[in-house]
């Protein structure tokens, strides 16, 4: 199951599968390279998942939001569904319990890299013309702190940015153990460049585009996936 | 004033001062009298400016600046780039030109389909309504109650029920065996007939509402005479009941135009922030263009441009209904 029209998720695995096939959404210089061949790979086993194996329902290209997938997975309408660990809360609240499915990294096909997440999450930032720069610094080291870290992580479930906190998110090791070992071995970290934001909604809404006309049926060629892809970048250059 | 035989003349008309002979009476220029018009539309000028015009004369600014996430914080730091971002809107090469321009057709033709039909529902609910005695009350509120509902609450309702598999529109085509397989409302080209029909189940209350009023004001006695002479029913409201309430459905038509124009809410809501190319409508486009991407400059370019369209379709309505008033 995969939230088929929600735009950051399209990215993200649009960046996770593009990694797999040695792809890489950005240059050396940090330009976007959207239409290299392990892009438009990556893209293509992505879309295929719908389109080629049909293992994902056509359904899921009208979900919007994660919640939606989320949701479907916790019904049982669904085997298998691509997630954050933000996602246990989710499902919990849609009445599954973590002792009821199990956690593996997302496989990557035969001699393919073994990249199943990317790092990245929710920012904290000081604005440069700030009137409080030593407030603003010491909320900081609030917020980073061990033991703040350890109470956010276990409201929504996720990873600590910090190192010396352990994962907490949920009372299962085995579920602890694997996504620590996926953070540490099988995760790449997305760019660090200024116009993420416009990657995740031209990449995104490029291949939200795609899956919405695979699921009507249509079958998505190359040079689809690459035009989607071109287009994507054309506009990133209208955004400095 | 009226000459006396003494020849001296006397005032008739009461007034705040006396006749002085000889200087010329001081004017006062501030008295209440004159004044109390202003003041009393004051506060609704201030309120106006401050939440209308003021904003759009900001947001014209912001067409012209280049204002990206760098510059948030402080917007006149921001590069002045002239017509730069017109330019990148409306270049037709570009996959965000063309889009636009394609958005923009779909739009129109959005319009046209929801007002037309919007008009079409109201005016014959109201004709039928005229006829009826009983239970007129309660047809009325249970009409009214799309446009009284929530915007976002209807809308996600409606999204709820064009789901693939489990809406209920598609339970309804199963069982009543209309279709083979479940169809698609959300993406692909269905989704333009979603949207349209959406629209119209909020519009026509509305529409509706506005033709009643205008239909009370036409008096019975004219119908009785069409009647003596021989009009049926399809003249009278042609020529009877259309003709008396041009102005009011000119209006109507107008803003109804206008409102569906905009229309950002049931896209938005219906497909999330990347609706299907089927129904890109403009405001949906320009969100998905610029806002989504931190360029606002570029999305206020756009919807000055969109401004400028309907600047244009309200002026074309202005100069018709001269024509329509001086006529009638």
């Amino acid at each position: 199951m995969i939230p088929g029209a929600t735009v950051n998720s399209s990215m993200h695995f649009s960046f996770i599968f593009s990694e797999q096939n040695g792809g890489s959404a950005f240059d050396t210089s940090g330009k976007p390279s959207f239409t290299s061949q392990g892009m438009i790979d990556g893209v293509r086993q992505y879309v295929d998942l719908l389109s080629k194996y049909k293992v994902v329902n056509p359904s899921a290209a009208q979900y919007s939001e994660t919640a939606q997938a989320a949701a479907e997975f916790a019904r049982g309408d669904a085997a298998m569904y691509m997630a954050q660990t933000s996602a246990i809360n989710v499902m919990s609240k849609n009445g599954m319990q973590p002792d009821q499915y199990g956690i593996v990294p997302i496989p990557a096909p035969a001699g393919k890299q073994p990249i199943g997440s990317f790092v990245a999450g929710s920012n904290i930032s000081i604005f440069k013309n700030t009137k409080h720069l030593d407030e603003a610094l010491q909320f900081v080291k609030f917020m980073t702190s061990a033991e703040e870290q350890q109470i956010l992580n276990k409201a929504y479930t996720s990873l600590p940015a910090v190192t010396g906190v352990p994962a907490a998110f949920t009372d299962d090791k085995e579920k602890l153990d694997a996504f620590t070992t996926i953070l540490a071995d099988q995760s790449k970290p997305l760019p660090l460049i200024s116009g993420i934001q416009a990657f995740q909604a031209n990449v995104g809404g490029a291949v939200v585009g795609l899956i919405g006309k695979a699921a009507t049926g249509a079958t998505i060629s190359d040079g689809d996936i690459r035009s989607a892809l071109e287009q994507a970048q054309q506009k990133m250059a209208t955004t400095k | 004033m009226a000459m006396t035989q003494t020849g001296r003349p006397t005032q008739t008309m009461g007034g705040p001062r006396p006749a002085v002979s000889a200087a010329k009476p001081r004017r006062k220029w501030f008295t209440w009298r004159k004044s109390t018009p202003y003041l009393l539309i004051l506060p609704a000028v201030l309120l106006e400016l401050l939440i209308h015009v003021i904003p759009m004369i900001v947001g014209i600014w912001m067409s012209f600046i280049e204002l990206t996430q760098f510059f948030i914080t402080n917007w006149g730091e921001a590069p002045f780039s002239g017509l730069g971002n017109y330019e990148i809107a409306l270049d037709f090469s570009g996959p965000l030109g063309w889009q636009l321009l394609r958005s923009f057709g779909l739009t129109l033709a959005f319009t046209l389909l929801t007002v037309g039909i919007s008009f079409g529902f109201g005016m014959s609910a109201a004709l039928a309504l005229q006829r009826f005695g009983r239970g007129r009350g309660l047809i009325r509120t249970l009409f009214l109650i799309p446009y009284a509902l929530p915007a976002y609450a209807g809308i996600i309702t409606w999204k709820f029920v064009l789901q693939r598999d489990n809406g209920l529109l598609n339970e309804l085509l199963m069982n009543l065996h209309l279709t083979g397989d479940r169809p698609f409302w959300l993406i692909g080209s269905n989704a333009f007939v979603s949207v349209v029909v959406v629209s119209i189940w909020q519009q026509w209350p509305f529409a509706f509402l506005m033709i009643m009023a205008g239909m009370q004001v036409i008096p019975d006695d004219v119908y009785e005479a069409s009647a003596i002479d021989g009009a049926n029913t399809w003249q009278q409201v042609r020529h009877i009941t259309l003709g008396m309430m041009r102005p009011i459905n000119a209006v109507l038509v107008l803003l109804l135009f206008l409102w569906t124009f905009r229309e950002f809410n049931t896209p938005f809501v219906l497909f999330g922030p990347t609706p299907p190319e089927s129904a890109n409508l403009l405001t949906a486009h320009i969100y998905n263009s610029s806002f989504i991407t931190w360029n606002f400059g570029l999305g206020s370019a756009m919807s000055v441009l969109l401004m400028l369209f309907l600047i244009l379709v309200a002026g074309l309505w202005a100069l018709w209904n001269r024509r329509v008033n001086r006529d009638a």
